[in-house]
């Protein structure tokens, strides 16, 4: 009886461990606790940030603003959006004057996109990204052309082969630590648990974990990088005239491929860091988004909330989430409907 | 596979409980497949190079057993060669390269050997120390040649002590995979218990302090006389805890198989000298330069220039084998030193003395380690002497601008004195009835949980 015992026990530590090893095991599992199970992680149910230190005076619940939608003024415009996490599910068609199609592409969707441009429409293209991820989303070309794909392309991204080390992946895949924290421990029922181990490092020791900041107004979480003035999405970080050149001629090529595709007009937004708004007296900021504006030196191809955001009334990102909320979102939607309404 | 990691901790219990599962005659297969990818996890291919090792061992056993004279010499000498062979390759190849160098460049001359760009494996001279012992043990005849070619890789592999030892000797570790294990609750318990504790020492200690340490030695001149004073003591206390709490978890972990490891830690910062410190901190790499280096030289027998040239000998090697860099010999040779000036000493005053002298003694042990440990942590020897000189320059006004606020500081050092007072009982303690038996244990996990910093940082000892 004993053994039975211990070797179910093996064979569920066993499964465990496997399961956790396998990438496409815990994508499946993800989506069943989700969908089936209602028990979403917690990055799902609250911010990616609170989810990293478990704080729950940032705990932000306020969020459920619903954005303004237009009844479907048709102007022939069929609008596409290659976005990052910002935007990421979501805007509706709806919430944009006079667009009879909304296309969006996740550029974080490593498999790409497949659409096929409408010769009888007003094609417009917004490439949006993070300020902090700018300099790869918008300075490596090749970057942003692989995401926008003709048929030809889907094809080129089918072929790419399988790594060799394949096997050697699943035997020891990197992320077997966060997989097996997610199905431990990663339930609401400890949340509670975590959340007083937290506060005892917080308010004692003044800790943190190393995924969090916390901003000089003690107010938001933010994202560490985006503080530290040595790593590269820092608001804070020297940049150099020539890097930005850089980055200005790589835009002006992406530029310059999407018209060649068949856009009539390409749009650049780069949504400020939460760091560049609520945080910038924290130290010296680049002004990243202005000096990329000014490099490029065509201020109308760019959708530039960074003022407006500043002046802002209202709290625009979430305070337990590297994100904006649907305030921002929805400020940025009314910019981007003054542009296509002043085409 | 890092000990203080979930995967690590799944792992363990799918291993301990299907050993027991599993008749006995199974057990090594199971062990050596658990420990083979324990191993892979830092970088698979280097498993490779492991058996390659424990291939020739294993061989060269059968030979030295088997010959006579130089034959038999000459086997042993190849097992040897091969291990620190091996060593030298990834260890100090490049330290060598760059000593070149420097020497041909005193002439004007360049270097035409090719740098070496790979990463050193996990652990070397842990196991390859091991391996050298069953050789060396066969040689002497106190070992009989394993025929078991599986129980002898288990024996260079067993994953609790596979990377940061403690390197254990084939006389006691050989004979325990042979023998039934059956299972006992007193042994899983204790083992468990002293898991336990290092965990504690490891994450809620070392990694506590090491924050401080880290912050210290990456910029020794942004700091004052003050903390660069608790940094030293921080240091003293984050490698004790990090390295014997390693050996901590190792010797649980194989207790809670009914295998028993050697003792590696004695309490050595209450130690009143020198020379009891090394009877006491990292014991079986001590005791195997004492067995295999300094006694074959001669020993206490000797004269004393004889005595003074063969401990300064084993302790250049031990500095050494802790890594190619000039401040671990420095390092090794400060406390070289010492022993030397403990051995001239001792022969005119060896009375322990009442209590105060023993704390006074206690105390110059602390500072001669604390003090050693400054060239073991710098970045080089330049920063060592700098922190050095400003350890006693009282010019610096400003006052903790260590990494941790005033509550954390007086927190760990509540967690030193906690360590110092339970030490002893943790490692004596016989968790024979249940309630103090989970009161134990889940009080040391519940304090790991809550004050334990996660960070995935790697056991200092890993590197060596």
């Amino acid at each position: 009886m004993k053994k039975i015992k211990l070797y179910i026990f093996s064979f569920l530590c066993l499964l465990l461990f496997a399961g956790s090893q396998s990438k496409p095991f815990m994508e499946l599992w993800a989506d069943y606790r989700v969908q089936k199970l209602h028990a979403p992680f917690t990055r799902a149910r609250y911010g990616d940030l609170y989810s990293g230190c478990f704080l729950s005076r940032f705990m932000d619940t306020s969020d459920n603003i619903k954005l303004k939608e237009y009844r479907a003024l048709r102007n022939n415009i069929d609008l596409y959006i290659m976005h990052d996490s910002y935007l990421a599910n979501q805007l509706k068609k709806e919430n944009f004057i006079g667009v009879d199609s909304l296309v969006l592409s996740d550029l974080r969707n490593k498999k790409g996109v497949y659409f096929k441009l409408r010769k009888d429409k007003e094609n417009i293209l917004i490439i949006e990204c993070s300020e902090r991820t700018a300099e790869w989303r918008l300075g490596d070309s090749a970057l942003a052309f692989t995401k926008f794909y003709t048929t030809n392309r889907l094809q080129e991204v089918k072929k790419v082969k399988e790594p060799k080390d394949k096997l050697i992946k699943y035997f020891f895949n990197p992320f077997i630590e966060q997989n097996l924290e997610f199905n431990l421990f990663d339930y609401e029922v400890f949340k509670p648990v975590k959340e007083l181990k937290a506060g005892l490092n917080f308010y004692w020791f003044n800790k943190l974990p190393k995924d969090v900041a916390v901003s000089s107004d003690k107010e938001y979480l933010l994202l560490p990088e985006t503080v530290n003035p040595w790593k590269q999405e820092s608001s804070f970080r020297g940049i150099s005239d020539n890097e930005l050149d850089k980055i200005a001629v790589q835009m002006k090529q992406i530029k310059k491929h999407y018209r060649k595709l068949g856009f009539k007009k390409i749009f650049f937004a780069v949504v400020p860091n939460p760091a560049s708004i609520i945080d910038q007296k924290r130290m010296r900021y680049n002004y990243k988004i202005g000096r990329i504006i000014g490099r490029y030196g065509t201020p109308d191809d760019f959708i530039d909330v960074f003022k407006i955001f500043e002046h802002a009334r209202k709290r625009i990102y979430r305070r337990d989430d590297s994100h904006w909320n649907r305030n921002g979102i929805q400020l940025w939607i009314n910019e981007v409907n003054k542009k296509i309404s002043s085409l | 596979m890092l000990f203080n990691s979930l995967q690590f901790l799944v792992f363990f219990a799918f291993v301990v409980s299907l050993y027991y599962a599993l008749p006995h005659r199974s057990r090594w297969f199971l062990l050596l497949l658990a420990s083979c990818y324990f191993y892979m996890v830092f970088v698979p291919e280097y498993v490779l190079i492991l058996f390659g090792v424990i291939l020739i061992d294993y061989l060269a056993a059968f030979l030295i057993a088997g010959t006579q004279g130089f034959k038999r010499k000459l086997s042993l000498g190849l097992s040897l060669a091969a291990n620190i062979g091996i060593l030298c390759y990834f260890k100090y190849y490049n330290f060598f390269l760059d000593n070149i160098s420097l020497l041909l460049n005193s002439f004007h001359v360049s270097n035409p050997l090719p740098y070496i760009y790979v990463v050193l494996p996990i652990g070397l001279s842990f196991h390859t120390f091991q391996a050298m012992s069953y050789t060396i043990e066969v040689y002497r005849g106190n070992q009989q040649p394993e025929k078991h070619f599986g129980i002898y890789a288990l024996y260079v592999l067993f994953f609790p002590q596979l990377v940061a030892g403690p390197i254990e000797r084939p006389q006691n570790l050989l004979p325990q995979f042979k023998k039934e294990q059956i299972y006992s609750s007193l042994n899983l318990r204790s083992g468990l218990i002293l898991m336990a504790w290092g965990f504690f020492k490891k994450v809620v200690i070392a990694d506590r302090l090491a924050v401080v340490v880290d912050d210290c030695y990456w910029d020794p001149g942004s700091h004052s006389t003050g903390d660069l004073w608790i940094t030293v003591l921080f240091y003293s206390i984050q490698i004790y805890c990090d390295f014997s709490g390693y050996s901590d978890i190792a010797i649980g972990a194989a207790k809670t198989m009914g295998i028993n490891l050697m003792e590696n830690f004695k309490n050595p910062y209450l130690s009143t000298s020198l020379t009891e410190f090394w009877r006491r901190w990292h014991i079986s790499l001590s005791t195997w330069f004492r067995d295999y280096v300094y006694i074959p030289m001669g020993g206490n027998r000797m004269g004393l220039k004889k005595m003074c040239f063969a401990i300064l000998l084993v302790f250049f090697l031990s500095g050494l084998w802790h890594g190619a860099k000039y401040t671990f010999i420095v390092w090794a040779l400060i406390h070289a030193f010492f022993l030397i000036l403990e051995h001239i000493l001792k022969t005119k005053n060896s009375d322990p003395g009442n209590f105060l002298s023993r704390l006074l003694k206690i105390l110059y042990t602390l500072l001669v380690t604390g003090i050693a440990w400054i060239f073991f942590r710098a970045q080089n020897i330049g920063d060592a002497f700098f922190i050095i000189n400003r350890l006693f320059t009282l010019n610096t006004p400003h006052w903790n601008e260590l990494a941790m606020n005033t509550n954390e500081l007086v927190f760990s050092f509540m967690l030193i004195a906690v360590l110092l007072s339970l030490e002893k009982p943790i490692k004596k303690f016989t968790p024979k009835s249940s309630f103090t038996y989970y009161s134990a244990l889940f009080t040391l996990i519940l304090i790991c949980y809550f004050f334990g910093i996660f960070n995935s940082r790697q056991f200092i000892y890993f590197q060596f």
